[in-house]
């Protein structure tokens, strides 16, 4: 590849993972035909946040989890923030019977086809692995560019170190247990 | 910097060992090989390269960020939050804390407010603190003397909690064992979660929710 196609695959955006949280042991517990229906209606919930935000798009399935990408920290804060909520409303009514914990970081990534990769990736999947249920974590790089919030407070956590990346990702917390 | 002033320490360390002392009239005083910067109340340590002995000023705030090095905190702190991979995490006292990890062991004495704790692993040890929101994906949890809201979160650890005083607990499993002890006395509505239509009994000054798919619930007055 030469360094002008290398140029041109390279994006900016904010990327989100959602996971959700148990879904191996749910799987185990209430057999395949749940299983299957708790990824439908996580995907549901998610195309949902996506809509209501107009911006932004699935990029892939991860087994449990999603692969999400948006243009900007404000819209992909749009889109964690309504699909938590979507989440949340779903679970108070029994409707959704797991958690959800999302990452968000917004950064410099690379297109291979469909999928994205690069560092700002890798970020936010080590910054989901630190969400705990109902909770979302994001990065500064996130809360800079993202402006209004909503509702939601926003509580700092602390920084967190990525292999291969020199300076700690300072983490922040949205949350509602659940 | 005034004595004894409460200060924000922010640590962004790696792999190497921290440790930190709380100490009534101290000042801030860091002993290893790190680079540590002033601005007013405010203290940022990096550049972390061997283990590092830090001493502040009893209330101070505090933020570590490491990959795997131990933290160990003892005396009384404000707030406290780490973020750490596998190094284990100590907090003697503090008036809230965050903590957060993948693999480490977090241990945590007296927290006055709130305490919030997710551990993928990690065994998590919270002897008091009041409100208690912890969150563990197969690690124990064990919460001794609650004064405040719990919700706890398992898929398959164990979860013990024992409050000092009535209040709503919500706890909930997949396939790991539930133990909620409520004071002598206390009449609590147990409720099957968020569906559940059924009316308090009277006198219920408390609302424990407490779910395993497969794991048993045991619910008790001590």
């Amino acid at each position: 590849m030469t360094a002008a196609t290398m140029t041109a695959s390279a994006i900016d955006g904010t990327v989100i993972f959602s996971d959700l949280v148990g879904f191996t042991e749910f799987n185990g517990a209430r057999g395949d035909v749940a299983a299957v229906e708790v990824l439908d209606r996580h995907r549901a919930l998610m195309d949902e946040a996506l809509a209501e935000a107009r911006d932004g798009r699935v990029v892939k399935e991860l087994g449990d989890g999603l692969l999400v990408w948006s243009p900007s920290a404000a819209a992909g804060m749009r889109v964690a923030t309504g699909f938590l909520d979507g989440v949340l409303d779903a679970r108070s009514t029994g409707e959704f019977p797991l958690a959800v914990r999302i990452g968000v970081h917004h950064g410099t990534m690379h297109r291979r086809g469909d999928d994205i990769v690069g560092q700002t990736v890798n970020i936010a999947a080590r910054i989901v692995n630190l969400a705990g249920p109902g909770e979302i974590l994001l990065s500064d790089a996130v809360l800079d560019g993202s402006g209004h919030l909503g509702p939601f407070a926003v509580e700092p956590i602390g920084p967190t170190s990525v292999k291969g990346v020199a300076e700690a990702v300072w983490l922040y917390r949205i949350g509602c247990s659940g | 910097m005034t004595d004894g002033a409460a200060l924000m320490v922010r640590i962004a360390g790696d792999t190497h060992r921290i440790e930190m002392r709380a100490v009534e009239g101290g000042e801030f005083d860091i002993r290893g090989d790190a680079r540590a910067r002033r601005s007013g109340g405010v203290v940022t340590v990096d550049e972390v390269r061997s283990r590092i002995r830090v001493t502040v000023p009893v209330g101070s705030d505090v933020v570590v960020g490491t990959v795997s090095g131990r933290v160990a905190l003892s005396g009384r702190f404000g707030h406290v939050a780490v973020v750490s991979e596998s190094g284990r995490v100590e907090v003697e006292r503090a008036e809230s804390v965050d903590v957060r990890t993948e693999t480490s062991r977090v241990e945590v004495g007296e927290v006055a407010g709130v305490c919030r704790i997710r551990s993928t692993s990690g065994r998590v040890e919270v002897v008091s603190c009041g409100a208690a929101d912890v969150a563990s994906t197969t690690g124990r949890v064990e919460l001794r003397q609650v004064d405040g809201v719990v919700d706890a979160h398992s898929v398959s650890g164990r979860i013990e909690l024992s409050l000092e005083r009535p209040h709503d607990v919500r706890a909930e499993t997949l396939t790991g064992r539930i133990e909620v002890s409520l004071p002598p006395g206390t009449v609590a509505f147990r409720s099957d979660g968020p569906t559940d239509q059924r009316l308090p009994p009277p006198g219920a000054v408390c609302t424990v929710t407490a779910r395993s798919e497969t794991g048993k619930v045991v619910v008790a007055t001590r």
